[in-house]
């Protein structure tokens, strides 16, 4: 019942007295220096005797420790007493109810004070009791004054050793050339019983880079291995262990730190530098590509634009306005040109001028010009292929020409007709071979027995000769007689020089030039051809 | 758990491991159909388990430990949290041995004593504890609501998820302790006495609540204790485990 009664004591100074107890037996028992916040030490409860007289320095427990859940240690100090610092001065006596030879009046001394410490009393397993209370005192020699009294369970003063064998590994393929995973491994503490299940340890494992303050946690474990993750090559880390009862109260002391390093493997090959260097042999290759094949290149990138390309002639002349020079060129025959056959740019319309010809005669003997078909300006000749697919489809030409030919059969004896009066084997010039640029035209010789009316295309006969003809020859002067051609026919050109006489005895006919009524007077230009000052004179 | 894609049925043997599955499945559905709550279905996977003989003894033993450690956190944690906001009136002293209503029950005082007991015995210890402290619980819960504490409302909630692991704990234990055998189905009767007040004026109040905490968390140790030798004692092929 006293000490019922003082449960409600006001105990301020119990609580310092308490605290400052736990304090002293963090810094004896456990070496400790972190806080531990709101977590006691272990449970204070104590009865505060007289202490209003009660110094801090009074002889007081440090606080009872058990390593393995079996036995238990008890430390006390002296405090400013040092007239007790010889053993026996104060001696611990404690009451457990379940160990025999307890009473309350009686109570059991230290069962063995430790030969090491004067301050320590040592409970074995014989005197070691779990879920039972225990109360021990701290007395003064006579067991007169009563110094300090606490109370306690076995199972709150667990602190285990620090586990042993700490030990790391590297984990396979994690080394790269910067950062590497270890794995710790450790092994229980040799005291505490782990195989029988008595005692469930939890552990603490903990990295820190050398020379860092604060401890990383590396995590908070059951088992006995623990991974580390992302450290550093070429970083010295200190690693330590501790562990705690599972749900107990306080951990127990660390272990010894173990240090992790490993080398940063400078690799032989430097990647860096070979990216460089590879980067520039690149661009000198590419460079060398590009110089070397400017001109495709350009060709490729940049296509020339075709410029105004006349085939022989030079385009310094037209800058020169070599006039002469030009007019030469381009008036001459093209068959005296045999560069253009090889030339891409120059495209050949073969034309059929000898059918186009003939169809012209079919329908009206002696015209040069047909009046239903192409416009006035159109030239002497119908170019039957422009527009049409190919100039080889014969076809083409045949079937637009199907139904003047039937018209033109009976023309043709006519013409014919003409011709044969003559004699069997007169010649007979019938045919245009060509039409020149300037409009002279080249007559073919054909013989009579090609005017054969069933086979068409080229074997009609064609005279086209104007009837204005001042030279005397009977074949001309027959064909004089087709003079209602001629007022229909504007401008017609008149053919009236022969100029020469080709190898294969074709004429060579050349028009005069007909006086162009209209227009203003041009002065005689070489072939028509206007330059740019006559023709601001020409224009209004 | 098995799988079902043994469909070559080649003997009798097989097909009548097939329609145990089958049974099992049915169990499964209706239980499901019922909607039970965490712990519950806990225990109903334990039993279903256990029907099914598919998990090993081992495995329950190795749950059933791991909630007692469970509960023990729990209770450790709210000890700490009263202390923590105990008003400066001045410390209760620790209980005696014969305060806690389970003290009646004989239970091992150290190591060896311990070692020694047999495995139904520590079964039927463990189950008698927690059956005593199903009272308690409850009474501590109504008061926990009304304690004068401030930090009541998370004492309040620790004490309903301790009842509520004391609960499946329970449950869990007494499948198993159906596989142990008769001594282990014995359960010793621990009638808790204190009433469902705890007193009238705050220091009252708080000092039975004190008291009791710490009647609980000695008890969640013995129970912890308990079910840990008995997994190291049934785990001798996995020795990893302890």
């Amino acid at each position: 019942t006293a000490r019922t009664n003082r449960l409600f004591h006001d105990s301020g100074g119990a609580n310092s007295s308490c605290s400052e107890s736990e304090r002293d037996f963090q810094e004896n028992a456990a070496g400790q220096r972190e806080a531990l916040g709101a977590h006691r030490h272990f449970v204070c409860y104590f009865i505060s005797s007289v202490v209003d007289n009660r110094s801090s320095m009074q002889p007081h427990f440090t606080g009872c420790v058990s390593r393995n859940m079996e036995t238990f240690v008890c430390r006390w100090s002296a405090g400013s007493f040092q007239n007790l610092s010889e053993p026996k001065d104060l001696r611990l006596f404690y009451f457990n109810r379940v160990l025999p030879g307890a009473s309350e009046n009686n109570w059991n001394e230290c069962p063995h004070y430790s030969a090491e410490r004067p301050d320590e009393c040592f409970f074995n397993e014989d005197h070691t009791t779990i879920w039972t209370s225990y109360t021990v005192q701290l007395r003064s020699r006579d067991r007169a004054v009563l110094y300090d009294e606490i109370s306690f369970s076995l199972e709150d003063l667990v602190q285990p050793d620090p586990p042993f064998g700490l030990n790391w590994t590297l984990l396979n393929g994690s080394l790269t050339g910067s950062h590497f995973n270890a794995m710790l491994s450790w092994r229980p503490p040799a005291t505490a019983d782990v195989e029988t299940g008595w005692i469930s340890l939890e552990y603490d494992a903990q990295y820190r880079q050398a020379g860092a303050e604060r401890w990383e946690q590396a995590g908070l474990v059951r088992t006995t291995s623990c991974s580390l993750f992302g450290l550093q090559t070429n970083v010295n880390y200190e690693v330590r262990v501790r562990c705690k009862m599972l749900a107990g109260k306080d951990f127990g002391d660390f272990s010894d730190s173990v240090f992790i390093h490993i080398p940063f493997k400078v690799s032989r090959f430097p990647v860096m530098a070979l990216l460089i260097f590879g980067a520039l042999f690149l661009v000198a290759v590419l460079l060398l590509v590009i110089i070397s094949q400017q001109e495709k290149l350009m060709f490729i990138l940049l296509p020339p634009v075709p410029g105004p390309k006349i085939q022989g002639i030079d385009r310094n002349l037209l800058k020169a306005r070599k006039l002469r020079e030009l007019a030469s060129i381009l008036t001459g025959p093209p068959d005296l040109r045999p560069e253009l056959y090889n030339d891409p740019w120059v495209e050949f319309i073969d034309l059929d001028i000898e059918e186009s010809n003939d169809k012209l005669l079919d329908v009206d003997t002696g015209c040069l010009m047909d009046r239903s078909l192409s416009s006035p300006h159109s030239g002497v000749f119908r170019d039957d292929d422009s527009g049409r697919s190919s100039c080889c489809e014969p076809d083409l030409l045949s079937e637009a020409s199907a139904l003047p030919v039937h018209q033109e059969a009976t023309t043709v004896e006519q013409s014919s007709a003409f011709v044969a009066a003559e004699g069997q084997e007169a010649a007979a010039y019938t045919q245009v071979g060509e039409v020149g640029l300037s409009g002279s035209l080249l007559l073919e010789k054909t013989t009579i027995k090609e005017t054969n009316m069933e086979e068409k295309g080229k074997k009609q006969d064609g005279v086209l000769v104007n009837a204005d003809q001042r030279d005397g020859s009977s074949e001309m002067k027959r064909l004089a007689e087709l003079p209602e051609c001629v007022a229909q026919l504007p401008a017609a050109p008149v053919y009236t020089v022969v100029e020469g006489v080709d190898i294969q005895n074709s004429l060579l006919l050349t028009p005069t030039p007909t006086p162009n009524p209209t227009g203003p007077k041009i002065p005689a230009m070489p072939d028509g051809y206007l330059t740019p000052d006559l023709l601001e004179s020409v224009t209004p | 758990m098995q799988q079902k894609s043994e469909k070559k049925a080649t003997g009798p043997r097989r097909r009548r491991r097939r329609n145990r599955l089958r049974t099992c499945r049915t169990d499964e559905r209706t239980m499901a159909q019922r909607g039970i709550s965490g712990g519950k279905l806990f225990i109903t996977a334990v039993y279903l388990v256990a029907m099914c003989r598919a998990v090993p003894v081992n495995d329950l033993l190795d749950r059933a430990s791991q909630r007692s450690d469970k509960m023990h956190s729990l209770s450790t944690l709210l000890t700490q949290e009263m202390d923590s906001h105990f008003p400066p009136y001045g410390r209760m002293q620790m209980p005696r041995p014969a305060d806690c209503h389970t003290s009646g029950l004989l239970t091992p005082n150290d190591k060896e004593q311990a070692l020694q007991v047999s495995e139904s015995d520590l079964m039927s210890l463990a189950r008698s504890l927690l059956r005593g402290w199903v009272d308690p619980l409850a009474v501590l819960s109504t008061n926990a609501i009304t304690l004068p504490h401030p930090a009541k409302s998370s004492i309040s909630s620790k004490i309903q998820e301790l009842q509520e692991h004391s609960k499946s704990l329970a449950d869990g234990l007494d499948i198993l302790s159906s596989k142990m055998g008769p001594a282990a189905q014995a359960i010793s009767i621990l009638p808790y006495t204190g009433g469902t007040d705890l007193g009238q004026d705050r220091v009252t109040i708080l000092n039975k609540f004190n008291f009791l905490l710490s009647c609980l968390r000695r008890d969640s140790h013995k129970i912890d204790s308990f079910l840990k030798v008995l997994r190291c004692r049934a785990a001798k092929l996995q020795p990893e485990l302890c």
